[in-house]
């Protein structure tokens, strides 16, 4: 399955977004809004068999939360501080991109100002493994890890 | 006189819709990212308002960590035209599939209006159509309807959850609670105002589990356990196992009937409240004479006849 990423642009305060945060996940096909085609990078990503609803997806989009937690708890949720716990760097788009013949102008893609989404709208799509970096741990999602976050709520208590 | 509905002194107005109207924002939370910022500074509140472009929408919101006073703060409401009929299958709708509750405010002074939520999930976490928490002041729900609310895993949820800390106020006004598999109103934590809300055919009406509970004018009615459960500060309320005439409940159209006789004229006027005056109901019809209980205030239809003369 191939997914979008709306990946942020940097904000300066702690707690609010920073460049790469994956901000929503939503199908690949999606029609994004004006003021979301310029104030945010979307990139595609193929998923293989994880990933396979919106449900699942959106796991991806947790916070940075305090006390360690992965997913939303059913009570009163942690401090955030952090907009997002994954993110992609730009910094490694650019070498996917450019493996794929993609030469991108990330002075226009961090201009808010304008509606410049090269990899949405080349349709290159990129591959999950290695994609994607936990904010919390410092290292990069594997396949392994994505199966087991998409996973999180279903089967047990999240206390982690 | 006040509308329930509040905006802020001055705000930045963005428009959101289904993909593919050309909307500003087609996601919540793009919308939130971009707008958590400190308002107060920028002397600008922010406000989203929603089209009904699709019959529902599969979303979801955690308004948190924008700086805001009572000013300058975030409010969602529904477009001018796009506002539900004070009953489920109009208006803007979400309805969820994702293990979160739909409208999550953990943010001081924000405002959700007038909007339809359901959550059918299969989790083991307790979720919710809306919630509040945290040590925040002023948030409100305003006319808003959570209905028909599922967890078909081992969790459940609730129409409203609200946990503020311990010494903050919350505010919950003119919504409808109405066929959800728990709490209509699930409270715990002080303060929560309910202030002429409706809970009709959950497992519970409404439910205090902790914390100083305000009730003013509040309805409860045909819960399957207990329309109220747990002790609450109430003013003008229904008593347990009430039995309101609607216009159609049937069909979930929980406005009063004008032959109900449990809720017209015996609530309390509140547009001198103390805590949060206001004077119009969920239809943003203006109470008039003594008001009525519960999230409806009956007007009588006028039927309109219109002459037509015609040029000789």
């Amino acid at each position: 399955m191939i997914w979008a990423l709306c990946l942020a642009n940097n904000t300066p305060e702690a707690h609010r977004k920073k460049e790469g945060d994956i901000i929503d996940t939503r199908p690949a096909d999606w029609r994004w809004g004006t003021r979301e085609r310029m104030g945010f990078l979307v990139v595609l990503v193929g998923s293989g068999g994880l990933l396979s609803s919106q449900a699942d997806a959106v796991k991806l989009t947790a916070p940075l939360f305090g006390d360690g937690e992965v997913w939303w708890p059913e009570g009163e949720p942690p401090e955030v501080i952090g907009k997002r716990r994954y993110a992609v760097p730009f910094a490694r788009l650019d070498v996917l991109a450019r493996a794929q013949g993609l030469l991108v102008d990330w002075g226009r893609v961090r201009d808010e100002k304008q509606d410049y989404q090269p990899f949405l709208d080349s349709g290159v799509v990129l591959p999950l493994a290695t994609l994607i970096d936990n904010k919390a741990s410092g290292l990069r999602l594997s396949l392994e890890d994505i199966g087991r976050i998409a996973d999180y709520g279903k089967f047990e208590t999240i206390t982690n | 006189m006040a509308s329930s509905r509040r905006l802020p002194t001055s705000y930045n107005l963005k428009t959101y819709g289904a993909d593919g109207f050309d909307r500003d924002y087609t996601v919540l939370n793009t919308w939130e990212s971009d707008t958590d910022n400190n308002l107060v500074t920028a002397a600008k509140g922010e406000v989203l308002e929603c089209y009904a472009d699709a019959a529902s929408f599969d979303d979801r919101i955690v308004m948190t960590g924008a700086t805001t006073n009572s000013s300058y703060f975030r409010v969602i409401k529904p477009a001018t035209g796009n506002k539900h009929l004070g009953k489920p299958g109009s208006g803007v709708t979400f309805v969820s599939t994702t293990d979160l509750t739909i409208f999550a405010v953990t943010e001081g002074y924000a405002q959700i209006q007038d909007i339809i939520a359901t959550v059918n999930i299969s989790s083991n976490n307790t979720r919710s159509a809306f919630s509040m928490s945290g040590a925040y002041n002023g948030s409100a729900y305003i006319g808003c309807i959570a209905v028909n609310c599922l967890n078909s895993g081992t969790g459940t949820v609730y129409g409203f959850n609200l946990t503020p800390s311990s010494g903050y106020s919350i505010f919950v006004v003119n919504c409808l609670s109405h066929n959800n598999e728990s709490y209509g109103f699930y409270n715990s934590g002080s303060n929560v105002w309910l202030y002429n809300c409706t809970s009709t055919n959950n497992l519970y009406g409404f439910h205090r589990n902790a914390g100083t509970i305000y009730a003013k004018n509040c309805c409860a009615s045909g819960n399957t356990t207990l329309d109220w459960s747990g002790t609450f500060t109430k003013t003008t309320c229904t008593a347990e196992d009430a039995t309101p005439t609607y216009v159609d409940s049937g069909n979930d159209d929980f406005h009063l009937s004008s032959s109900d006789t449990v809720c017209k004229d015996n609530g309390t006027d509140l547009s001198s409240d103390g805590s949060y005056a206001f004077d119009d109901d969920v239809d943003s019809v203006t109470h008039s004479g003594t008001w009525d209980i519960g999230f409806d205030e009956y007007v009588l239809a006028i039927p309109i006849v219109m002459y037509y003369r015609e040029h000789c």
